[in-house]
């Protein structure tokens, strides 16, 4: 496993929060049933923190994201919850609200950079667009500021490059691209949904100090989606863990990796490959699959797969539970111990 | 001396600088060697528009679309007359160039105007959706259920036989299928990634309509225009073959067939010649069409 950074168990809240949402429920309604696929999330984001949303596919993460920049596609519905950003409710602003805050104070990124760029027009033409549309400068000013930004990320010789078309870009290059149209405009939230998942190893390791660094550099903010635990032990300050459309876990990093609470986070840390053991392990891992949104478990959605099962966790959804200052678990094992 | 490496250093510094645009030029030519049939139908077009601008200039009796000289009629072809010469005296081989300039000229303002009416409705019914979407969509049905030359001959009738009527007639019938390829496409393109990339930018539904999802449906409305390009003057020339069309004394390709059917197989050149003219030209058009399909295929892109 790769070295962790070393962090005091202070929680960047102290900073002040940035995003907070309070019990986001999504439901898709398809013909053939309602798909919960967000059921209740709760979790806080502190300035200049990057947090991670961690979980198997078809979790709810890149869901959650999407319903923070309000973009759920039909037929979904946000049916309940709060997005506050810095104290402002996100879910009831107006269409035209949402459209000035995407891109100006949220700033989203994508898992397939060179499809998440229009094919037609040049790199540099869609980045000064990004920024004419966000910042309201002219079309000059933009250009002159899209190379410069565009340096900042990375990208040698912009000016060559600013002149390709999307097709022609490596997916680190089109990362860089769209990093640069979203730190543009110093947004308060960053959210990058699985921005390295397409990427080769030695390029994700780029991204995601570039992340890093600009994030810093501007205290942005950064949501990070993704499924890869390596990923979240190498960038992320803060960490929740989602099963089937819920949180059950959330804490620092080092406490996940070192003393996950919930028995899914247990399962999911103990999976991870292990380099460097002189004997052959088998590899671990969970049994049974992901549930059926539309009818989830009753009670815990874990309890079919859960090594620890009570009678309790099929009958009652568990609340959370705060283990210590940063640290909560939503599971009955925790229940009794914190009466 | 200095001069050489001067001008030598400009070429470099351009060359990078479209580096591009002189990208995608290599690539058109190579897909142009890949399909040398296409090649033949762009030296088609190219000898059909330059026979169109300068019919004029190029043709020995340019009088004769007009004029008549009874006492010359049905001279057979020879080289005062290279495709001879029809019931009226006329040389053949000037109509049917001055008859390029009428077959071209129908094709674009039909296809100018058909194409552009479907793809604004085309546009609005793929990206408003719902009811817009239902109506548009069940007019262009009424309209693609009758076959097209049917309608248009139907419409044509109706308006009375005049080569402008018949282009009216001709564009009615064709816009429908327009409209449903744009929209099917702004459907499929609505979906893309980018899309979503565009609106997480907080781009408004203007920029992202006419930046984001018409240009990329451009290169099938391209292609599709090509294609139709023939079928129209095809088109066309049907309606002036049964009398709807052009009407004497144009030199429209059909009316010309028409007029010289009834002198076949004697007098064989008068119906000949403007079918051939009418095959070439359709042809070519399906070449070109075929080889921009080709260019703009993604999978055979790099």
């Amino acid at each position: 496993m790769r070295a962790l950074r070393s962090k005091k168990e202070v929680s960047s809240m102290e900073k002040g929060s940035i995003l907070k949402v309070e019990n986001l429920k999504v439901y898709f309604n398809t013909y053939q049933g309602i798909v919960k696929a967000v059921d209740g999330v709760n979790f806080e984001m502190g300035k200049g923190e990057i947090f991670g949303l961690v979980g198997e596919t078809g979790c709810g993460k890149s869901t959650t994201a999407l319903a923070i920049m309000r973009l759920i596609p039909w037929p979904g519905k946000i049916v309940d919850g709060r997005i506050l950003l810095k104290e402002e409710d996100l879910l009831k602003k107006s269409d035209e609200e949402i459209r000035i805050i995407r891109g100006r104070r949220i700033s989203m990124i994508f898992q397939e950079p060179t499809k998440s760029l229009n094919p037609v027009f040049t790199v540099g033409d869609q980045i000064a667009e990004a920024i004419v549309a966000n910042q309201n400068v002219e079309r000059n000013e933009a250009v002159k500021s899209a190379r410069k930004i565009m340096g900042d990320v990375g990208l040698a010789d912009p000016e060559r490059i600013a002149k390709q078309y999307p097709h022609e870009l490596s997916g680190g290059m089109a990362q860089r691209v769209m990093i640069a149209m979203a730190f543009s405009s110093i947004p308060d939230l960053l959210i990058a949904d699985e921005p390295t998942t397409a990427l080769d190893v030695t390029i994700q390791a780029q991204i995601l100090e570039l992340m890093e660094d600009l994030a810093k550099k501007f205290s942005t903010s950064v949501l990070l989606i993704t499924h890869n635990l390596g990923v979240v032990a190498e960038t992320c300050d803060r960490v929740a863990v989602m099963y089937a459309g819920e949180i059950v876990e959330t804490a620092n990093v080092e406490t996940i990796f070192e003393e996950p609470a919930h028995p899914y986070a247990k399962s999911l840390i103990s999976a991870i490959p292990q380099f460097g053991t002189t004997k052959r392990k088998i590899l671990q891992t969970i049994p049974g699959s992901v549930p059926s949104l539309i009818n989830p478990p009753s009670g815990c959605r874990f309890h079919p797969r859960c090594g620890f099962a009570m009678e309790i966790c099929r009958k009652k959804e568990p609340n959370s539970i705060t283990l210590n200052h940063f640290h909560t678990v939503f599971c009955h094992l925790y229940g009794a111990k914190n009466r | 001396m200095r001069a050489i490496l001067h001008i030598n250093k400009k070429v470099k510094t351009w060359k990078i600088e479209h580096e591009s645009q002189l990208k995608e030029l290599r690539f058109i030519l190579q897909l142009i060697r890949r399909n040398p049939l296409s090649l033949g139908g762009i030296s088609v077009l190219f000898l059909l528009i330059t026979m169109a601008i300068f019919a004029p200039i190029i043709t020995p009796y340019p009088e004769d679309v007009i004029e008549t000289h009874p006492a010359e009629r049905f001279l057979p072809p020879t080289w005062e007359h290279l495709m001879g010469t029809d019931d009226l005296g006329r040389d053949i081989f000037s109509r049917i160039a001055f008859g390029s300039q009428v077959s071209l000229r129908v094709a674009a303002l039909v296809l100018l105007f058909s194409a552009s009416i479907g793809v604004i409705l085309g546009g609005i019914a793929g990206f408003i959706g719902g009811t817009v979407d239902e109506v548009i969509m069940r007019i262009t049905d009424m309209f693609l259920s009758f076959p097209s030359l049917l309608l248009a001959m139907a419409i044509a009738a109706s308006l009375g036989p005049s080569l402008t009527n018949a282009m009216i007639a001709i564009s009615v019938t064709w816009w429908p299928w327009y409209a449903r390829l744009v929209r099917g496409q702004i459907l499929s393109l609505r979906e893309q990634p980018f899309i979503l990339a565009a609106k997480a930018l907080g781009l408004s539904r203007k920029r992202i309509i006419f930046r984001h999802l018409l240009p990329n449906c451009l290169g099938v409305v391209l292609i599709a225009i090509s294609m139709d390009a023939g079928y129209v003057i095809l088109t066309a020339a049907g309606l002036g073959f049964i009398g709807l069309g052009a009407q004497p004394p144009t030199p429209e390709w059909g009316l010309m067939i028409s007029t010289g059917r009834t002198y076949m197989p004697r007098y064989w050149w008068c119906a000949t010649f403007p079918g051939i003219a009418i095959m070439i030209t359709v042809l070519a058009f399906n070449l070109i069409g075929d080889a921009l399909r080709d260019i703009t295929d993604p999978r055979l892109r790099r």
